[in-house]
């Protein structure tokens, strides 16, 4: 009787088709994977009606690229912004922008000036497009959410 | 005599119950060449790889011709949505993978843009590029687009979690 419960309660899973379908799993993930996630950064282009209709401009904070990486951010139809703060230039290091100064620099006019949803990027003739989109990168990240590229 | 010099075998048959074991068909042996495979951390170790696998990897359809090019990087970018693409290469435009003349572009996003539905209220397009490339080479496609109609403009970018 003993012997008999034994042998009932004795039993195997047989973990062999897991591994085998687990195996088969990870291969297969692991072909069809896409490792790098392409996204997009976008911007709103206004097609030239905003005067037109008579509306008054947003307040806005312009970011001009100047040569050889410098950097000159504008402060543009914002009320009381002392004169000092009206326009500030950014030099370059090594003709790369400062992106960690201006970064701040624009989350610190943001915190005081909460109204400014709106940002312009005018790229010079020797932007480059990482540039642009690391401009695009830092003014986003700071909770700007209307970004716009002036064509030259 | 195996039993008192080994192991009970209850005790063995709770050990070995979560694993898989291959036993000799002969009797005299059977206890001696018992031996075991530990399977239960390899299911762990599988499975583990397998939810890793398919948290990870993205399930977004949407794909771009990136060989001849590197993109930038930007942490504050969201993931790519069906859109008429533009891909410049050096001195070459491609609109929707087909190459354009620089000076048929208009034409091209215009015709593009009225086979769009009217009802729509943006008209959205993705410009891909080399993030050595200069913004001259960019203008007159932003330009075109936007006097043919497009109203908004993704850049591609490869996300990454890192800010400036």
């Amino acid at each position: 009787m003993n012997n008999d419960q034994e042998k009932e309660l004795n039993f195997e899973v047989n973990l062999l088709p897991v591994i085998s379908l687990l195996a088969v799993l990870i291969s297969f993930l692991l072909l069809t994977a896409v490792w790098i996630n392409i996204g997009t950064m976008d911007v709103d282009q206004a097609l030239g009606n905003e005067t037109q209709n008579g509306k008054e401009n947003p307040p806005t904070i312009w970011a001009k690229f100047e040569s050889r990486g410098e950097v000159r951010i504008m402060l543009k139809d914002i009320d009381g912004v002392p004169s000092r703060l009206r326009e500030v230039n950014f030099l370059a290091d090594r003709n790369e922008p400062q992106w960690e100064r201006i970064a701040s620099y624009v989350a610190q006019i943001k915190e005081s000036y909460p109204q400014i949803e709106t940002a312009l990027i005018l790229p010079g003739k020797l932007t480059s497009y990482e540039q642009m989109i690391k401009m695009m990168d830092g003014l986003k990240g700071t909770g700007l959410k209307n970004i716009g590229i002036a064509p030259l | 005599m195996f039993k008192s010099r080994y192991i009970d075998s209850g005790l063995m048959e709770k050990l070995t119950s979560s694993q898989s074991m291959i036993k000799s068909k002969s009797r005299s042996f059977k206890k001696n060449l018992a031996m075991t495979l530990t399977l239960t951390s390899l299911v762990d170790a599988f499975s583990i790889l397998v939810i890793y696998l398919l948290l990870n990897t993205s399930n977004n359809p949407e794909t771009l011709n990136i060989h001849n090019m590197e993109l930038p990087k930007a942490s504050q970018s969201i993931s790519l949505k069906p859109a008429t693409t533009v891909r410049i290469e050096k001195s070459k435009v491609f609109v929707a993978d087909k190459e354009i003349d620089r000076r048929q572009l208009q034409k091209e996003f215009e015709t593009i843009a009225e086979g769009l539905d009217e009802s729509e209220k943006t008209k959205p397009l993705v410009i891909q590029a080399d993030r050595k490339m200069t913004y001259p080479a960019i203008n007159p496609i932003i330009l075109a687009a936007t006097q043919a109609g497009f109203n908004k403009f993704k850049f591609a970018v490869i996300q990454s979690g890192e800010g400036l």
